[in-house]
């Protein structure tokens, strides 16, 4: 877990505690909050600056574990807040963090195996860009054109530097580990 | 670094049946949303969010905060396309105001043009007869300042009409084809029109220079035009009707210029108008004086005056 040594050791044991609802809400809580606070951010420096998709990075994590019910589940939920808070139609962002989701967990099939670090840790990268290029596809088609790219350029940067910060939030494998005791 | 996927391979059927379900779903949602009840039956949610959002927040009260567009608006455009039609709808509000002073006037108009028993110089029905023409060429060479048409008699286009845009008079029609008519613009160093000021009503002949700005002769020695005034179209002569805006004057005192405003106009568009016709006023005969040797009674004399004057009402009136 990223960043695990800063972290106070009770909350650290509280963390490997946790079973992966528990995760699913921190991770949840966390994505709500950020995108909230951001958003406050944004009005107080008064820039224009990229809203974070934060659902991919919650969609790159949560794919570590495969594919799983509840990450799916939760994934939808917070697809429909997304579409609420952008206005986007109702549906576009589920699809958007289950295309990611299922891409990234089908990945590990395909490449079997246990995978180099180098494919580790771009592969949640790229599955974020690939979130991002579902999300423009819809965009554009449900618009008269196409849409913009450098702003949907702007949130993919954003969200890898986020995943690549808050990695660990978003990690289900080891409450899984942990609970089947393997 | 474990991989993807790795941890949970058991019971991968019925995870991937539901993962396809919760994307036919939400695209069955997607596709649902394209008619108009379903899509509005998501309204309060989105309202709700945008309460959350602005949970707090004392923007949420200002004008401002309603026009913020959120990312997918500005990511599909639709944000460009609120902000185009909120500024219409403005000048829609704006111009309906116009609207009513200006029927307002036109009541006023005619009722004092009733008082007066004045003769209009451009009724309606003239007005009516107006045709709109697409512009198809534009000669502005050493010679001429034209415009080509693509209307002619067989639309039925005739030479010496009015045409102008929706900013204001460029020009009349000059020949005339099968289809398509030539129209001489007011920016064309040949053409004339009589002008006044708007304000101070000064009459001028305005023609057009190689520069596009136009001249103004023939003005009294002693009155000047207001400086920013509209120049329109003064309707003597009978050529142009009375009132049509041709521009804004600028300069000074001797060397007064107009600025034309029909290049304002971006639509590729004029109207054509026939030009006022002034009937010719009917010959009258001149009345007969009798002479002393002729002379009849007096109520003879009478009757061959009025006879002149008004053969119509004389004949009615038959012999008495």
């Amino acid at each position: 877990m990223m960043g695990s040594a800063f972290i106070p050791r009770p909350l650290a044991d509280a963390w490997r505690g946790t079973g992966l609802t528990g995760r699913l809400a921190v991770g949840l809580l966390f994505i709500l909050a950020f995108t909230l606070l951001w958003e406050r951010a944004g009005d107080v420096f008064g820039s224009a600056m990229p809203w974070p998709l934060t659902g991919l990075v919650a969609a790159a994590g949560w794919a570590r574990l495969g594919l799983s019910i509840r990450p799916m589940a939760t994934l939808v939920l917070l697809g429909f807040a997304f579409d609420a808070v952008t206005l986007a139609p109702f549906g576009v962002f589920p699809i958007v963090f289950l295309t990611t989701y299922a891409m990234l967990a089908f990945s590990g099939v395909v490449i079997g195996g246990e995978m180099d670090p180098l494919t580790g840790t771009l592969l949640p990268h790229i599955g974020i860009a690939a979130g991002v290029i579902v999300l423009w596809v819809f965009a554009s088609m449900l618009a008269v054109g196409p849409a913009e790219v450098l702003p949907l350029l702007l949130v993919w940067i954003l969200c890898s530097l986020l995943y690549l910060l808050f990695e660990g939030l978003f990690d289900l494998e080891s409450a899984k580990t942990a609970a089947t005791g393997s | 670094m474990a991989g993807f996927g790795q941890a949970g391979r058991r019971k991968r059927p019925m995870r991937r049946l539901a993962l396809a379900i919760f994307i036919a779903l939400s695209l069955a949602l997607l596709i649902a949303q394209t008619a108009p009840v379903i899509s509005n039956a998501f309204t309060p949610v989105r309202s709700l969010a945008g309460d959350v959002q602005t949970f707090g927040d004392r923007r949420e009260q200002s004008q401002e905060s309603d026009e913020a567009p959120g990312l997918w608006a500005r990511l599909t455009g639709q944000a460009d396309a609120e902000r185009r039609i909120k500024q219409l709808e403005n000048e829609v509000a704006e111009l309906s105001r116009y609207r009513q002073a200006a029927i307002a006037m036109n009541e006023r108009f005619f009722a004092y043009q009733a008082m007066l028993n004045a003769v209009d110089d451009a009724p309606i029905e003239w007005a009516q007869q107006s045709k709109t023409v697409r512009i198809v060429a534009e000669t502005n060479g050493p010679f001429a300042d034209t415009l080509l048409a693509d209307a002619g008699r067989r639309s039925g286009v005739q030479v010496d009409d009015i045409a102008f845009n929706e900013m204001g008079v460029v020009g009349r029609v000059i020949s005339v084809g099968e289809r398509s008519s030539r129209i001489l613009m007011v920016t064309d160093f040949n053409s004339r029109v009589p002008v006044m000021g708007e304000r101070s009503g000064v009459r001028a002949v305005l023609y057009g220079a190689r520069d596009r700005i136009g001249r103004l002769s023939d003005l009294p020695e002693d009155d000047g035009f207001i400086l920013g005034e509209r120049i329109l179209t003064s309707g003597e002569g009978g050529v142009f009707p009375r009132g049509l805006v041709a521009g804004h004057v600028f300069g000074d005192a001797g060397d007064w210029r107009v600025r034309f405003t029909m290049r304002d106009a971006r639509g590729g568009f004029v109207r054509l108008l026939p030009p006022p016709t002034i009937p010719e006023p009917e010959p009258l005969a001149p009345p007969t004086i009798a002479g002393p040797e002729d002379a009849a009674p007096d109520g003879a004399t009478e009757a061959t005056v009025e006879a002149a004057i008004n053969p119509a009402r004389s004949s009615a009136a038959g012999p008495e």
